[in-house]
């Protein structure tokens, strides 16, 4: 693989008592797309404005193109970076129009015109370049957003949360051609979001963070497929946890005696994805339905064992089941295995 | 601490230094007068003779008692006023709000000459009874003459307050009142009040505080509180320090009731939500029409009777020898030095509001409070120090127009600030960061991004300053060069001399310009 773009080592960052980022560290490589995904208060947002210049590290270091530009004693200003930010909401300057704003962040001796007209044709707002941003939709707020970040000639572009501000609606639309574009001008992206649908179906690397620390880092299906812990594993999918006792390759819980993919040994948490759960009338563990979200394509019913625990099945959207009908329910495949945190 | 941190929206992480040093120096040179005038009243020996000899004892009784009773008649008047304007179908509601509002645009000392030219000897109404064979007319000067004209020209502050607060009131809540089995009257006891009380306060505070300061019409109505008692140890005495001296209970009686303030404001926080009905406007019945005659009333004495009086003598005047060119000097001299005090508080203004918008913390908010200062500082306190301090250490300033400037921008900084900070805490923080990262240094950022955003605000606040300072009487008579009139004080002197007609015009030329500062604060509370 090529040298990475971005390097952030170890960084650490207090508030005062709150420790919002505690030795956060990742790569990012040069025109790739990466989600940084994290629950809210995981210092997702502290990391981003870290890389723009806004927040100085107190402990480790930020460097772009193998030069850093951030640490404790030294940090560049955000305007000598070449990191262009997209903000949660925008920011579009109020006192200026569509063409105005694109043009703010040009180089100097550039056709303006020319380019401006150029960019608003790449996100498809050409014509509107005398509009001012209150007479805009949403997202075509956001694609001037980006237009005029694109316009500095950035080597890196950061969004913050760029789609909670749509319309749900919209969102799932825009997602794919804002992935379009960036992809088409090969640049190099970093977006924060909370959503993990939106990380797994928007990039091509997703980093998730929790608790001021960066825990996994690899494409959609290695983080679904393979958390490293219990927390990535519940954080990015829906998961039955289920206690367990391990020996060797195999593992016990109340669903039965599995293969276990990693050898612990003792208490150990089973974990099922909802999907990996499924109804079955002849060898399944008996239980009661409790709950049903009907969503058309599919349904999550929620399955209560005679044992006590309650499990969350996703299923087709046919057949259908009943609050209280008694079924059985049965695991397919392997389980992740933890060791017991609780 | 989470709290705080979210409070303080994580800016960008130093404070920048030079922005620093200049709010410090804005801070220090409001501060500046309060200090010296302390510093000099404590060099009198007889200082604490001099406090509590009789004469200064029965002043600050007198000013003590016309605070208090302006005030109470203030409240008494506007809440009535605003509810009447604000939630009832009194005929022509939007029209009233506004004439109701503008006895304000009546600077007192001004009210005082019509006080005194309508009802005086040798005034109005002895001029055109003496043919009837009146030739003595009740007294107005006194107590009573000072609390009417203070009262029927300041109660709006607290009017245009309480009537915005009813104009922000979600009239659900009085729905819910009433669909909870509540009658009209114990509505409004049970739900507007409690929510008008923070309005009230502020209006009473505006108020409180004016009266306190009041210069003009408390001399010439002849009822000696403590302003003018040391406009009088100024003038009659070699002896500054002891005219430093009265100043410390007038500052003393301001910071007081500053600070019962902050110690009975409420702790509850009204919402008002963003999408709001029309209200549904309480029918009056047969109180219609006497409703409309009480607003009439109070109009035509806070309105009719001093543009009455003053197009009385302006009549009268033009018959007699022209002093126009006179008058010119005049106006171009309180505009003039107005104009400059506004430039100057707005320019006092920047750095510091930029700093408690944008780094909020315990410096910034300091110096923010200090800029407060002049709201806390009777104008002739203000006017007195810098007199003393700029004939002792900076002479080749005593005598000019930027030392009266300078008090007028120390007076007045904090109407620039409410406007300015305001306006710049409108600025999303985003769009600055936005611009840093686009490639914009700071400086650009705020050329081309901040600066734009915050001028309607900047011109609002130097608007504001402008049109006060055109009225500011004391600081005006005490600091003006010699030579340099302007319109307050021809006013001033065309009425201590008894020649009324020559006050006319300039006092109507005041009124027009007070008017437009009227407006320009009902539109700023949107009630306009």
């Amino acid at each position: 693989m090529t040298q990475p773009i971005l390097v952030c080592r170890n960084l650490v960052k207090r508030f005062g008592d709150v420790h919002a980022l505690r030795g956060a560290s990742f790569e990012v490589h040069e025109g790739s797309l990466t989600a940084l995904l994290g629950p809210s208060g995981c210092g997702k947002t502290t990391l981003l404005r870290m890389i723009a210049g806004f927040e100085t590290p107190d402990e480790g270091e930020i460097l772009l193109r193998g030069t850093t530009i951030s640490s404790p004693s030294h940090s560049l200003p955000p305007e000598k970076r070449r990191v262009a930010m997209v903000f949660q909401d925008f920011a579009l300057f109020p006192h200026l129009n569509v063409a105005a704003n694109v043009a703010f962040g040009l180089p100097r001796g550039a056709d303006k015109a020319a380019r401006v007209r150029e960019l608003l044709a790449l996100v498809r707002l050409d014509g509107l370049e005398d509009r001012m941003p209150h007479e805009l939709s949403g997202g075509q707020q956001q694609r001037v957003a980006l237009a005029r970040a694109l316009a500095a000639e950035p080597d890196l572009i950061l969004m913050d949360e760029p789609f909670s501000n749509l319309d749900p609606a919209i969102r799932e639309g825009v997602r794919g051609e804002v992935r379009q574009l960036l992809r088409s001008v090969g640049i190099t992206a970093i977006i924060v979001t909370h959503d993990q649908e939106e990380a797994l179906s928007l990039a091509g690397e997703v980093a998730v963070m929790m608790n001021g620390q960066i825990l996994q880092v690899g494409t959609p299906a290695e983080v679904y497929g393979t958390p490293i812990s219990r927390n990535v594993g519940e954080f990015v999918g829906a998961a039955n946890v289920l206690p367990g006792r391990a020996a060797g390759s195999q593992v016990e819980c109340v669903l039965g005696r599995f293969g276990a993919r990693n050898g612990f040994d003792g208490d150990v948490d089973v974990m099922f994805r909802a999907e990996a759960l499924a109804i079955s009338e002849e060898d399944g563990v008996p239980g009661e339905v409790v709950d049903i979200d009907y969503y058309g394509h599919d349904q999550m019913v929620a399955i209560k064992l005679q044992s006590g625990e309650t499990l969350r099945l996703r299923l087709l959207a046919r057949p259908g089941y009943e609050i209280g009908q008694r079924v059985g329910v049965t695991a397919r495949g392997e389980p992740f295995v933890f060791p017991r945190t609780s | 601490m989470a709290i705080a941190i979210a409070g303080a929206r994580r800016r960008i992480n130093n404070q920048p230094l030079g922005l620093l040093a200049l709010a410090a120096i804005v801070a220090a040179a409001v501060l500046l007068p309060p200090v010296y005038l302390v510093w000099r009243a404590s060099e009198s020996n007889a200082i604490w003779n001099q406090l509590t000899d009789e004469s200064t004892l029965r002043a600050l009784w007198r000013t003590v008692l016309l605070t208090a009773s302006v005030t109470a008649t203030c409240i008494a008047l506007s809440v009535p006023l605003a509810w009447l304007t604000g939630r009832t179908d009194l005929p022509l509601r939007g029209l009233w709000t506004i004439i109701l509002a503008l006895p304000l645009a009546v600077p007192t000392f001004v009210g005082g000459y019509v006080m005194v030219s309508a009802l005086g000897p040798g005034g109005l109404v002895q001029d055109l009874l003496q043919p009837l064979g009146v030739n003595r007319l009740p007294s107005i000067y006194g107590f009573w003459g000072a609390w009417f004209v203070i009262s029927i020209f300041s109660y709006p502050y607290i009017f245009i307050q309480v009537r915005a607060s009813f104009a922000r009131m979600d009239p659900s809540m009085e729905e819910a009142a009433r669909s909870l089995g509540k009658g009209p009257w114990e509505t409004f006891r049970r739900v507007n009040l409690p929510q008008m009380r923070p309005a009230i306060a502020a209006g009473a505070l505006l108020v409180a505080l004016y009266v306190v300061s009041e210069f003009g019409a408390v001399s010439m109505l002849r009822y000696d509180t403590l302003t003018p008692l040391v406009y009088i140890q100024y003038t009659t005495s070699f002896d500054r320090a002891s005219a430093a001296v009265l100043g410390l209970p007038l500052i003393g009686l301001a910071v007081f009731i500053l600070a019962i303030d902050s110690l009975t404001r409420g702790r509850a926080l009204y919402y008002s939500r963003a999408q709001r009905r029309p209200v549904r406007l309480l029918p009056l019945g047969r109180w219609r029409w006497p409703a409309f005659a009480f607003c009439g009333l109070i109009a035509a004495l806070g309105l009719g009777l001093p543009v009455t009086v003053v197009l009385y003598w302006l009549a009268k005047g033009l018959t007699a020898e022209g002093t126009t060119s006179f008058l010119l000097s005049a106006a171009f001299n309180s505009a003039r030095a107005s104009g400059m005090a506004a430039v100057v508080a707005a320019l006092a203004c920047l750095p510091v509001a930029y700093l408690s918008a944008r780094y909020p913390g315990w410096t910034s908010g300091l110096f923010e409070k200090a800029s407060y200062a002049g709201q806390a500082l009777p104008a002739i306190t203000i006017a007195l120090a810098l007199v003393f301090f700029a004939a002792n250490y900076v002479t080749p300033f005593y005598q000019t127009i930027w030392i009266l400037v300078f008090a007028y921008a120390v007076r007045f900084l904090p109407e620039a600030m409410g406007a300015i900070r305001s306006s710049l805490l409108q600025v999303n923080p985003n769009t600055e960061e936005a611009a840093r990262s686009l490639g914009a240094g700071p400086l650009r950022t705020f050329a081309r991004v901040t600066a734009p955003q915050t001028f309607p605000g900047v011109s609002a606040g130097m608007m504001l300053v402008f049109l006060t300072a055109m009225k500011e009487l004391p600081i005006t008579i005490l600091l003006s060069p010699i030579g340099f009139n302007t319109l307050a004080t021809e006013i001033w002197n065309a009425t201590s001399e008894a020649f009324f007609t020559k006050a006319a015009l300039p006092s109507l030329i005041l009124l027009l310009i007070s008017a437009c500062a009227v407006l320009l604060m009902l539109r700023r509370e949107r009630l306009s």
